[in-house]
């Protein structure tokens, strides 16, 4: 045929022109350091099955999912349609019609093309009518190009299926084609010019397609699989380590980032999932994570730049307004590592000593004395004063329980309290527990997030030899903080411990029939479940479950378990200053509360949760209509007097 | 130019103090000891003007726990550290060591000695002029920015009410810095475990020569330590009790 | 004996404290004994004309400089000791002070106690009371004399200003010694109070979210003139916008140590304390009793702010129309 060397032609330069503009990510990603990547495949492929094929993430968001979705299955469908094309061109002879191409896959393609523009359709209805807030950043003009070009696919397809009815071939599998020929008739087009233009217009679309996608946030059409195969599998409470042949403990050019990481920025969908849910956003504060991607992403394509990447393609504050809060990574439909990353630049700043003076003021403490505070160790203990009993000193005596209190719980006025109740409760239920006196040191889990890399091995280690000098058969924490650094963290060193927070341990003891509680008369409260319980180590139900056994009914906030809200103390964010917050994240969750209209208590199950709410309330000035209580305080003992609770008024 | 910065270890300002038993001390053995926060800052000055000019930095710590800062000040950029024995667990009276700091200023060819303005124990008074004079070199003590320019040193001082004072000196000279011209960095605990490997020299203090100032007969708790002085409740009452007490400070008029 | 009291003042201003320096040195005098003022500055006009008290002005001037360098007032101070010799001397603790003091210790071999808040004479010695520790800890040291003292201002009262006749001033001509001195002056800068800077503030009136309202915040404002103190605020009324930021006090805000610090209807929360607990004087003033602000205040009365505010102000302007 005539037309088999121009489309040979054409085909090998638009195949030229897209090696050609991929070049660059190529290179990156070959230069790339090694990472871990390529064990378990099963395990690897199942989950992208679950997330390619089941579009499990894509769904939370009805509408994007569903149309995603139809785009998505339409694409795969109208691919027999590409292959036709080419296919009956570029190598005369080739059709698909011996296995249905005229027949049953025609009349696919002509449904789906339907669907497809159906879905397109719904695409510029959400993006340009409903304008969700999340796409705020996202490139415009790519997305319309995009439209664009997949509408002229479309079209094209079934515009030349058209000419070719008008032409004489059989319409009866195409019943759209068939519509549309009678038009093109009542228009008078020759049919076979009409064939022959729609073709080539539909061909060029494809290769433009092809062509523009290097340079496109639709690359993702070929990377998200491979992203999601290569996801991180250990646990979400593990900070990557710094890798050996590392010589400086962070990262401040791309270069720097192993391949997996720099695959990241290549897959970005630009879907802003992960800005619609994070609390630095939220609060006015210089970082969107999907910015953070993106910025770096155009960074690598504009190749080596006099710009450098910390401090310039991503400023200072961006890189410290993160708390860490694991949200961004939760919802992203390919699975960007977003945290790594800050944390690796982090650890370039933090080397450099290029910290704020809160910060500095914190880690110096904690160099110091073990407790970002600045009180001594040997008042680290002081709060068992008060209690009615004396605590056990792990270090001398076995003891069942390990009880790792933490700063907050341990130093803070507000909350140390709470963890006298806590020491009740376990007395009231038999626990055999004990503590480490002024040899305990801060957990290191927001050191570490803050970059602190050479300081949190320190407390680690400080820690773990401690811990390891006792008998004791689990190891509790008050703060969820610490439960993820004892947990997951301190496998760096080897530690495996088994670890569990003090609201995993209080249901447990409630079902085995330990501890006999009052129960309250149904009041309606509401929880926050914290970052480090909930999302980074699965403990949604044990805290809802006490809440329950104390007689309260639960009402959830719209963001709950997984979606939770962070309180936007993490990473080393309760030790900076709130320059540039316009709305403060504990405020804004607090008046999420609020809105429910009908709860007296806003139950939490971490220290700084405590700490950050109770502030939050006096600064809304709600104190009279809800009141920040731990779990703790929920469950009373009925071998004690029952303790009155605030009463609040709703 | 050569810089001598000398850091002092004294108690933990966030501890509580408690007397030893003869009462003319504080019982030092549970106490945390840290640096001085003012020869922090002197240390910062010393780093910030090697960075601006070039200089060798000598830090020569006093006190219990001189190593750990020795290495965190070769971690921040110090040259040579040396740690000066002195007398354990006894306060470290800034009479007593300033000879041995002269004698050290000497043996490096010193240009500049820095120093805190002032430590929690100088009560028998300031290393910076004690130096100064025994060296009988120039001085100025409450140094908030240094420049050097070849020998010639501008030296802003911070005095009451916000004034501030620049004075032009010539080198050798002893400043006693209040504060740094920017805030003492942030080593990262990294670079801490490097600078672990650092040797730290050792001196051995010279007598001091000057008598001792004055025998502390006891020492004591100020009366109103923690919790206060409840006033009461009544508006006049206290209003009146305040403008006494503000009267007797000084303070009961701008 | 001679006691000599060391005096300052800069342009053509004598230092509060000068007269404190004066009434210390003439609370400890005895018959016979002899209280002279030392002065260094540009003039002697405002010490001659207020330094009465004293037995005898001693003023080094130079006309040329608008404040004498401490490393030259030492030396001045020095020849007036080798011809005085005196058996005690008072410095102030002050920028200069701090030069000069333990400078003159070490070159006359001399005790030195500084930061020294009481004194009680026994004849020929002395016993005084000193702060360590940032006041944490009192010492009380005997010294014996010939001895230098650096006194804490506002330990001692001041000394009623008051002429001082002309036969009584030795006035010393500072231009030669100033010429040769090691230490020049080059610039001095006086501020300008349109950018506060808590952190070097030294009396700090501070309300909480007890002001209630905005147009609250200036009845502290008016008590804050009439100290001498700055306004700042605890967090949620920065939030508020009644105050700016840079007036906040605590962890996210500015770290202060005003020697005196007045609270107003503040809770005292930890990350409030953190900026303030290290304030030489705290008085909190709080409805309720339990508020832990009292916990860090020297001082603290559960009376309703506003009707404080309202007295103490009163008060303060019937004083100072006195
Ligand atoms: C990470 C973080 C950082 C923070 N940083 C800061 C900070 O820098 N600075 C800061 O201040 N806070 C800070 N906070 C907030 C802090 O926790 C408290 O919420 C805040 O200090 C409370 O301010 P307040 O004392 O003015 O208000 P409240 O706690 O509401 O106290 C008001 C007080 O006024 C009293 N009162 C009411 N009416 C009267 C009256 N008529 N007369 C006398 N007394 C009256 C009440 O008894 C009450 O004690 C921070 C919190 C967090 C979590
Ligand atoms: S971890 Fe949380 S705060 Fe940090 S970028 Fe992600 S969503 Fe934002
Ligand atoms: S990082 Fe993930 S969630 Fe964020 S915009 Fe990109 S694809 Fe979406």
């Amino acid at each position: 045929m005539a037309s088999t060397l121009p489309l040979w032609i054409l085909v090998i330069t638009a195949l030229a022109l897209t090696a050609w503009r991929s070049r660059r990510y190529a290179a990156a990603l070959a230069n790339a350091p090694a990472a871990a990547r390529f064990n378990r495949p099963m395990l690897r492929l199942q989950g992208v099955m679950v997330a390619i094929g089941m579009h499990r993430k894509m769904l939370r968001k009805p509408l994007s999912g569903v149309l995603h979705a139809i785009i998505f299955i339409s694409f795969f469908v109208l691919f027999t349609a590409t292959i036709d094309a080419f296919g009956s061109r570029l190598f005369p002879g080739f059709s698909l019609a011996p296995v249905g191409g005229e027949t049953w896959i025609a009349a696919l393609q002509d449904v789906f093309s339907v669907l497809m523009l159906t879905g397109v359709g719904l695409a510029l209805y959400q993006r340009y009518v409903l304008r969700p807030a999340r796409f705020d950043g996202s490139s415009g003009s790519d997305a319309a190009i995009i439209y664009v070009l997949i509408v002229l696919i479309v079209a094209s397809l079934l515009l030349e299926a058209a000419a070719r009815i008008a032409g004489g071939t059989d319409g009866s599998w195409r019943p759209v084609a068939s519509v549309l020929a009678g038009l093109l008739d009542r228009a008078g087009m020759s049919a076979h010019a009409g064939e022959e233009l729609f073709y080539w217009v539909h061909v060029g679309a494809i290769l433009a397609f092809l062509v523009y996608i290097p340079g496109s946030k639709h690359r993702h059409m070929f990377l998200a699989a491979p992203n999601i195969y290569f996801r991180n599998l250990e646990p979400r409470g593990l900070v990557p380590a710094v890798p050996e042949a590392r010589e400086v403990p962070g990262i401040d050019s791309l270069g720097q980032f192993d391949w997996k990481q720099q695959l990241d920025l290549l897959s970005c969908t630009e879907c802003g999932r992960c800005q619609a849910v994070c609390p630095a956003y939220a609060a006015g504060l210089p970082l969107s994570p999907k910015l953070l991607i993106t910025d770096m992403r155009d960074a690598l394509a504009a190749g080596p730049s006099a710009a450098p990447l910390v401090g310039g393609v991503i400023s200072e504050e961006t890189l410290w307004a993160c708390t860490t809060c694991r949200a961004c990574m939760e919802v992203c439909p390919v699975e960007i590592e977003h945290l790594p990353k800050i944390i690796d630049m982090r650890r370039h700043l933090v080397d450099e000593g290029l910290v704020s003076p809160g910060l500095q003021e914190a880690l110096s403490n904690l160099t110091r004395l073990g407790n970002s505070m600045g009180k001594p160790s040997k008042m680290r203990s002081r709060w068992t004063k008060e209690l009615g009993f004396p605590v056990k000193d792990a270090r001398e005596q076995p003891v069942d329980v390990l009880w790792f209190v933490g700063d907050y719980a341990s130093y803070d006025p507000r909350v140390q309290e709470i963890t006298r109740r806590v020491a009740e409760l376990l007395t009231a239920a038999g626990v055999d527990f004990g503590i480490l006196f002024d040899a305990e040191r801060n957990s290191g889990n927001d050191v570490r997030r803050a970059g602190e890399e050479g300081l949190f091995e320190t407390l680690a280690q400080s820690n773990i030899d401690e811990i390891n000098a006792c008998r004791f058969n689990r190891i509790m924490t008050t703060d969820p903080h610490s439960l993820n650094a004892l947990k997951n963290d301190y496998r760096h060193f080897g530690a495996a411990f088994e670890v569990l927070h003090y609201t995993a341990l209080l249901a447990e003891l409630i079902t085995a029939g330990k501890l006999d509680l009052h129960v309250a008369d149904g009041a309606r409260v509401t929880y926050h479940d914290p970052c480090y319980l909930g999302r980074y180590n699965g403990g949604f139900d044990a805290p809802r479950a006490l809440i329950r056994a104390a007689g309260y009914t639960l009402h959830d906030m719209p963001r709950c378990r997984e979606n939770s809200f962070c309180c936007g103390a993490g990473g080393g964010r309760i030790w900076q200053g709130d320059d540039g917050v316009t709305e403060r994240p504990s405020e804004n969750r607090i008046r999420e509360a609020l809105s429910l209209g009908d709860v007296a208590y806003f139950v939490v199950a971490c220290p700084k949760d405590k700490v950050m709410y109770t502030a939050a309330i006096d600064a809304l000035g709600v104190a009279e209509t809800l009141k920040v209580v731990d779990i703790a305080e929920l469950l009373v003992p009925r071998t004690s007097r029952a303790i009155e609770m605030p009463t609040v008024e709703t | 130019m050569n810089i001598l910065v000398v850091l002092r270890m004294i108690p933990d300002s966030a501890g509580e103090l408690q007397l030893a038993e003869d009462g003319r001390s504080i019982d030092r053995e549970w106490l945390d000891f840290q640096l001085n926060d003012f020869d922090d800052h002197a240390l910062e000055e010393a780093i910030l003007l090697k960075e601006a000019g070039g200089a060798k930095v000598t830090a020569v710590a006093v006190g219990e726990g001189a190593n750990r800062v020795l290495q965190m000040a070769a971690a921040r950029g110090a040259d040579e550290v040396v740690a000066l024995q002195c007398e354990e667990d006894a306060m470290i009276s800034s009479r007593e060591i300033a000879a041995s700091i002269a004698a050290m200023a000497r043996a490096k060819s010193a240009d500049l000695v820095l120093c805190g303005v002032q430590s929690s124990e100088d009560v028998f008074g300031q290393l910076a002029p004690y130096v100064g004079a025994l060296l009988d070199w120039p001085h100025v003590s409450g140094a908030n920015r240094i420049v050097a320019n070849g020998a010639v040193l501008r030296v802003t001082q911070e005095r009451g009410a916000g004034v501030a004072v620049t004075y032009e000196l010539a080198a050798p000279a002893v400043l006693g810095v209040q504060t740094a011209s920017k805030a003492p960095r942030y080593v990262s605990g990294s670079k801490l475990r490097e600078a672990s490997k650092t040797p730290i020299g050792r001196a051995t203090p010279e007598p001091s020569g000057l008598e001792r100032a004055a025998d502390i007969i006891t020492l004591r708790l100020p009366v109103q330590g923690g919790s206060g002085e409840n006033l009461g409740g009544n508006a006049e009452t206290v209003a009146d009790r305040l403008v006494s007490i503000l009267a007797a400070k000084g303070m009961a008029r701008n | 004996m001679k006691l000599i009291a060391c005096t300052e003042g800069h342009s053509s201003k004598i230092e509060a404290f000068s007269l404190e320096m004066i009434a210390a040195a003439r609370s400890l005098s005895q018959a016979g004994d002899k209280v002279v003022a030392f002065f260094a500055g540009r003039d002697a006009q405002a010490a001659s004309a207020s330094f009465g008290v004293a037995d005898q002005l001693i003023a080094a001037c130079a006309a040329t400089s608008d404040l004498i360098p401490a490393e030259t007032y030492a030396r001045l101070l020095r020849d007036v000791i080798a011809v005085e010799s005196p058996s005690l001397v008072l410095v102030p603790y002050s920028a200069n002070g701090l030069d000069v003091a333990a400078d003159i210790a070490a070159r006359t071999g001399w005790p030195l106690i500084s930061y020294v808040n009481e004194i009680k004479r026994d004849g020929e010695s002395l016993t005084v009371v000193a702060q360590m520790y940032g006041g944490k800890i009192l010492a009380e040291c005997a010294v014996g004399l010939p001895a230098i003292l650096m006194i804490n201002p506002g330990a001692f009262p001041e000394a009623t200003p008051g002429p001082i006749d002309t036969a009584r001033v030795r006035m010393i001509d500072a231009e030669p010694a100033l010429t040769s001195g090691k230490v020049k002056m080059v610039a001095i800068e006086v501020p300008d109070y349109a950018d506060v800077d808590l952190t070097t503030a030294e009396r700090i009136v501070c309300v909480g979210r007890g002001i209630g309202d905005e147009a609250s915040i200036d009845l502290a404002r008016n008590l804050a003139t009439m100290l001498g103190a700055e306004i700042a605020g605890s967090r949620p009324v920065v939030d508020n916008g009644w105050l700016p930021k840079l007036r906040q006090v605590g962890k996210s805000g500015q770290k202060v140590k005003p020697k005196l610090y007045l609270a107003l209807g503040v809770s005292g929360a930890p990350e409030h304390l953190e900026g303030m607990s290290h304030a030489d004087l705290i008085i909190a003033v709080n409805t309720d009793p339990k508020a832990p602000i009292f916990n860090v205040a020297h001082y603290g009365a559960t009376c309703d702010l506003f009707d404080l505010v309202a007295n103490l102000s009163d008060r303060l302007r019937a004083g100072s129309g006195r």
